[in-house]
């Protein structure tokens, strides 16, 4: 793609680390209201034709993963363990311009205005750092509506919709074998399920294709950009501005900073490995919940002895991943879930917590079932079938095609010991320190697990299947929602941005993406990380336009 | 190695996993990066296989063992590493994208019924081909 590049040696207006689902819509937004933006990407810049259906290389071996290029990531679940090779999948986001929008199944919820106020409703949990939001609903309305249009969103309104200001941009995606499944078993308890909003064009719109219906959105890139990532909605348009450079294979190592206690740009290693720099007037980072924590830690001076921006002391801290459970089934006719994209319907009864339930916790249910062949055919069959021989292959073919899967996402609480700090024993090609999670699941989020479970089993047996089986409730070693690790909040002694994303300690520093989250919300953080961003972006814009940063 | 992989998936009721073309994935497959950590385990076992033929008093290893010989010497191994790693390859040279070397004529995924097309249009199974399926719940 042609684009407007900038010097090294220019002090460009800003500098963006990152370019995913925030990242990508700060720098257009940060563009189109006339600023001179990098983007500084670690990953290579991939067009949607390079994208592929390949099972084998894209679940099996990473290759739209973080962990394809770095595989050493360690684990503990409390610090008077020593980190040991996490024994997971590990922190887990894709490299390359688009970030996670370019594999992520686009689920796109929003939240609801509960999740911003629950520490006040609900009261504190001990133990744990839950809270208030420092923004509420009615002030990130319009930034959801923003995102709905400004990306391609499609859907319609369902029963416990929060209040929007403008309808869906595009109608919903086909209902599949899934959702009228989830519909007949909500029906038949008293339930509601309810159109799922997706961030994949249901037809053609801004210059886009629609969705052909591939059925590979989960794990993949879509190769027709009908899946609104940033790289196929936003990103264009941040580089025909003619004021954005995406620097893309520069993987940024340091936050610099000046006697003032400013930033003055960041210190970055290009395709070749070779340092370079890249000055700016203001920073960025939008590099996700894990590597802007890396970057924060690995920026420690004597001014910031534990990392920029970290006074209070929690960058890294209170990690968050939404957890999950689920129930499948195997029905009489054919469901064919490997068709079209994954998720039709939703249930959103069980989003509130409810103190009845003796544990905090809330979450949505969805249907759908997104295993490939190979993955179906190692481990995707109930335990208690063959695993080899002429029943196995039977019961490959009569299940492949006739299940679906009740799937719950859920409320995870923000715990300060559940973090993620660095690991020097293990280094990455250029030598920096491997992430470490040091996480256990706080007991009500495996009450929640455990609930939401037996809410799948109930709706799978309600929807008719033949055949009902749960995949099993585990603690939490591993998650792709990096969420919590550098937490917006009002007191700088407690969180590390405020409400516009400002980082408390550093005047022209602003962090925005899954680590500005101060509770986990349920399941799909997506769509509110981007509303953030342009929330951020254009406070942003006003400030630099009042010479306020 | 065919033997085995016979017993994975066998020819039964129609193609399995030799004529979808496993054992060539594998041949190729334990010369690359990906699995040459386990192609010294695969071998040991495979050899491993041939030396409990023996038992059988079989000459030509454990190919040569009828089916009822060759599945109750597998259900012995079941649990091992070997068994585990030698099924997965099977399973992924069955069902990967053919340019890996096996699912010839993509036979692996007709065995379990799925369509080979690079899009689909709605209805896309048999639920949602049904009309009168209750509808989402909406807002007023």
């Amino acid at each position: 793609m042609n684009q407007r590049t900038f010097s090294e040696n220019e002090t460009v207006d800003f500098v963006i680390v990152g370019s995913g689902a925030a990242g990508g819509v700060l720098a257009k937004e940060l563009a189109t209201s006339g600023f001179d933006v990098v983007v500084l990407e670690q990953g290579p810049w991939q067009q949607p034709s390079q994208f592929t259906h390949d099972e084998m290389a894209v679940e099996r071996e990473g290759a739209m993963l973080n962990t394809g290029v770095e595989p050493y990531q360690s684990f503990r679940i409390t610090d008077a363990e020593s980190m040991r090779r996490n024994p997971g999948r590990g922190l887990l986001y894709r490299r390359g311009v688009g970030g996670s929008s370019v594999h992520f199944t686009a689920n796109y919820w929003r939240f609801r205005p509960i999740d911003f106020k629950e520490r006040s409703v609900l009261g504190p949990i001990s133990g744990t750092g839950f809270a208030d939001w420092p923004v509420t609903y009615e002030e990130l309305e319009p930034y959801y509506t923003k995102v709905d249009w400004e990306v391609g969103v499609s859907g319609a309104p369902g029963v416990f919709d929060p209040p929007r200001s403008r309808p869906y941009p595009l109608p919903p995606l086909p209902n599949k074998s899934s959702g009228v499944l989830l519909e007949r078993a909500a029906h038949s308890l008293g339930l509601h399920a309810q159109v799922a909003p997706m961030a994949i064009l249901s037809q053609r719109y801004d210059g886009r294709s629609a969705c052909m219906g591939c059925g590979h959105c989960y794990a993949y890139g879509c190769e027709f950009g009908a899946k609104s990532s940033t790289l196929a909605s936003v990103i264009p348009k941040a580089v025909a501005t003619g004021r954005c450079e995406i620097r893309a294979d520069s993987t940024v190592f340091r936050v610099e900073m000046n006697a003032a206690g400013r930033t003055t740009g960041v210190a970055y290693w290009n395709k070749e490995g070779k340092e370079r720099r890249q000055l700016a007037r203001a920073v960025v980072l939008a590099a996700n919940g894990a590597e802007t924590t890396r970057l924060l830690l690995m920026s420690a001076s004597p001014a910031f002895p534990h990392g920029l921006a970290n006074s209070s002391g929690v960058v890294g801290s209170h990690i968050m991943f939404n957890g999950g459970s689920s129930t499948t089934g195997r029905f009489d006719h054919p469901t064919n879930e490997y068709k079209g994209h994954v998720v039709s319907r939703i249930l959103l009864d069980f989003y509130e917590s409810d103190p009845k339930r003796g544990f905090y916790g809330g979450g949505g249910i969805d249907a759908r079932f997104n295993n490939g062949p190979i993955g179906f055919a190692v481990n995707g069959l109930p335990e208690d079938l063959p695993s080899w021989g002429s029943e196995f292959k039977r019961a490959l073919r009569d299940y492949y095609t006739h299940s679906v899967r009740f799937a719950a996402h859920l409320t995870t609480l923000p715990v300060a010991s559940n973090r993620i700090t660095l690991d020097p024993e293990h280094r990455d090609q250029f030598g920096r320190p491997a992430l470490c999670l040091t996480y256990q699941d706080h007991p009500d989020d495996m009450e929640t697990k455990r609930w939401f479970r037996d809410r799948t089993q109930e709706l799978m047996e309600a929807a008719g299947a033949s055949r009902v089986w749960n995949q099993p409730v585990l603690p939490i070693d591993s998650g792709v929602h990096l969420l919590g690790t550098a937490r917006m909040g009002n007191d700088p002694r407690e969180s590390v941005v405020d409400r516009y994303h400002r980082a408390h300690d550093v005047p022209n520093l602003f962090i925005c993406d899954g680590s500005s989250f101060v509770t986990s919300g349920r399941g799909q953080p997506t769509m509110t990380i981007q509303a953030l961003a342009y929330r951020a972006a254009e406070h942003i814009a006003r400030f630099a336009r009042s010479h306020e940063i | 190695m065919r033997a085995f992989a016979a017993q994975i998936l066998p020819s039964d009721d129609g193609p399995g996993a030799v004529e979808a073309g496993a054992v060539h994935f594998i041949d190729r497959a334990l010369g690359t990066s990906s699995f040459a950590e386990i192609a010294p385990l695969i071998r040991a076992g495979l050899a491993e296989l041939d030396f409990r033929a023996s038992a059988f008093d079989a000459t030509g290893g454990f190919a040569s063992l009828s089916g009822v010989q060759q599945i109750a010497i597998m259900k012995r191994i079941e649990s091992e590493r070997f068994f585990t790693e030698a099924r997965t390859l099977v399973l992924i040279g069955t069902f990967a994208d053919p340019s890996y070397g096996g699912n010839i004529g993509r036979a692996g995924w007709a065995m379990i019924g799925k369509e080979d097309h690079d899009m689909y249009t709605a209805p896309f199974g048999w639920y949602d081909s049904q009309s009168g399926a209750a509808p989402a719940h909406s807002a007023a």
